[in-house]
């Protein structure tokens, strides 16, 4: 075991070194299809999560449980319901676009928005509960008030970022089943790892893992720098 | 003759359906320490954010400089509560430096850049905190947080200034440069303020008036030296002697 890891290793030098164009491709798919579900799920969530923490809507407490539950939705389900719907028979195939990079994004958006959504509100909550009646009290008016909050959140947001990317680009069910792990299609970092494991071929599994993690070091490095930017600030 | 700022007239407020505050009658004068004693949950805080406008009353009418500041229009609301600022029993500062926070409650009303650098050294010279005016205030202690806070308010000029327990993370020196802090500002800056406090030898030190509240009433009120020396309660007897 220790021997393929090290040959793992060595492995994914080499790759790296040699520019393997297909890994380079999946690599750069992985980066692209979890990138995007993460961008649009912080367009989304990030301003109904706002919403949310500023001003509670009637059932808030009903809805908060609603969203903690879809944190942690199995992704297989996610890529079940997905498939459902972009399936030629299903709601949505008039699309066509099962079995290609839009599902695959469709259904990691599906998985990141609730926790992005969640952490957001939970952060700007915090924040809304310590600061707006200070904020109040000296003179804000309410959208001053909202504006500052929301800017006062910012390390709050961030990490619902860092942790919606995390649960992204790990992702191996969803992708899976409404891409297909169709090579220089749609095989991303996490399905060519599960095909590698199950040809037996342990080493390039291995490479390709370290790949990821190395990958994932390296966004949430930046994303860390940012964050402590806005703690520091 | 003594004015009155704050009125109140027949102020209950609840809170879950629950009675918390129970105010007939009461006055707050200009130019005036009005110290609000009373035990722990005797509805100090509550009073304190009604006339700070951030909550209505359940029922009454609360006048400040003879506007009844319940039904207002919230161009007028926004014009009444620029005129008196709160410091929070547990303030936070925004995550910026020192000078940024002090200069806060300036840029909401929108004021040149210039008369805000002038009057936010000028504050932090007053309050001492000048050698930390670039500090972020993240890396503040308690009591500089605290004072930081009073800063804040103090730079927008206020006509009343509501201090909500503000000596409860100060050491015994910046106990000391608080008191005379606030002595100075009420002395120099004719400004009113109203101070929530356990502390009775500070109350002797600084009170022009006190208000004594217990489970949500008007126990006493008046001139302090009146409150003290010739208390007309029981109940105000026993507190300031430090029974209760």
């Amino acid at each position: 075991m220790l021997e393929s890891i090290i040959n793992g290793l060595l492995e994914a030098l080499k790759i790296i070194v040699t520019f393997n164009p297909e890994v380079y491709w999946v690599l750069f798919l992985s980066l692209f299809v979890s990138g995007t579900a993460v961008l649009l799920s912080s367009l989304i969530g990030i301003p109904v999560g706002t919403y949310l923490g500023l001003r509670p809507v009637p059932g808030f407490h009903f809805l908060m449980k609603l969203i903690y539950t879809f944190m942690g939705l199995p992704p297989v389900l996610a890529g079940l319901v997905v498939y459902l719907l972009l399936s030629r028979a299903g709601p949505l195939g008039f699309m066509q676009i099962l079995l290609t990079p839009a599902a695959m994004i469709i259904a990691q958006t599906i998985l990141v928005l609730p926790i992005i959504v969640g952490l957001t509100v939970v952060g700007v909550r915090s924040k809304e509960e310590a600061l707006h009646s200070q904020i109040i009290s000296l003179g804000a008016t309410e959208r001053q008030a909202a504006w500052i909050i929301l800017k006062e959140s910012r390390p709050q947001i961030i990490t619902a970022i860092v942790t919606g990317f995390g649960r992204a680009i790990a992702e191996v069910g969803a992708v899976i089943m409404v891409g297909g792990n169709i090579s220089g299609y749609t095989r991303v970092l996490t399905t060519a790892i599960v095909l590698e494991t199950r040809r037996e071929n342990f080493e390039m599994a291995i490479a390709l893992g370290i790949i990821l993690m190395a990958l994932s070091f390296i966004i949430n490095f930046g994303l860390y720098k940012w964050q402590q930017e806005a703690v520091e600030k | 003759m003594t004015q009155s700022l704050i009125e109140l007239r027949n102020v209950k407020h609840y809170y879950n359906g629950r009675l918390v505050l129970n105010v007939p009658y009461l006055d707050i004068f200009s130019n005036k320490i009005t110290i609000l004693l009373g035990p722990n949950a005797s509805g100090k805080s509550t009073l304190l954010r009604l006339i700070n406008m951030l909550e209505q009353p359940g029922e009454g009418n609360i006048y400040f400089k003879d506007v009844d500041i319940i039904r207002l229009s919230r161009e007028k609301r926004l014009e009444l509560q620029r005129q008196m600022v709160m410091v929070f029993q547990r303030p936070v500062l925004l995550n910026a430096t020192l000078f940024e926070n002090v200069a806060f409650g300036l840029h909401l009303r929108g004021m040149d850049s210039k008369i805000i650098e002038k009057r936010v050294e000028e504050v932090l010279k007053f309050m001492k905190l000048d050698h930390l005016a670039d500090r972020s205030a993240t890396r503040l202690s308690g009591g500089e947080v605290q004072l930081a806070a009073i800063a804040r308010g103090l730079a927008v000029n206020p006509e009343l200034l509501i201090l909500d327990e503000p000596m409860n993370n100060l050491d015994p020196r910046h106990v000391k440069l608080l008191e005379q802090t606030v002595l100075d500002i009420s002395r120099e800056r004719d400004m009113s303020i109203i101070i929530v406090t356990h502390q009775i030898p500070q109350v002797s030190r600084m009170a022009d008036e006190v208000v004594l509240l217990e489970e949500g009433e008007v126990i006493e009120s008046g001139p302090a030296e009146e409150i003290f020396n010739n208390p007309q309660k029981e109940f105000t007897r026993e507190f300031i002697g430090g029974i209760i």
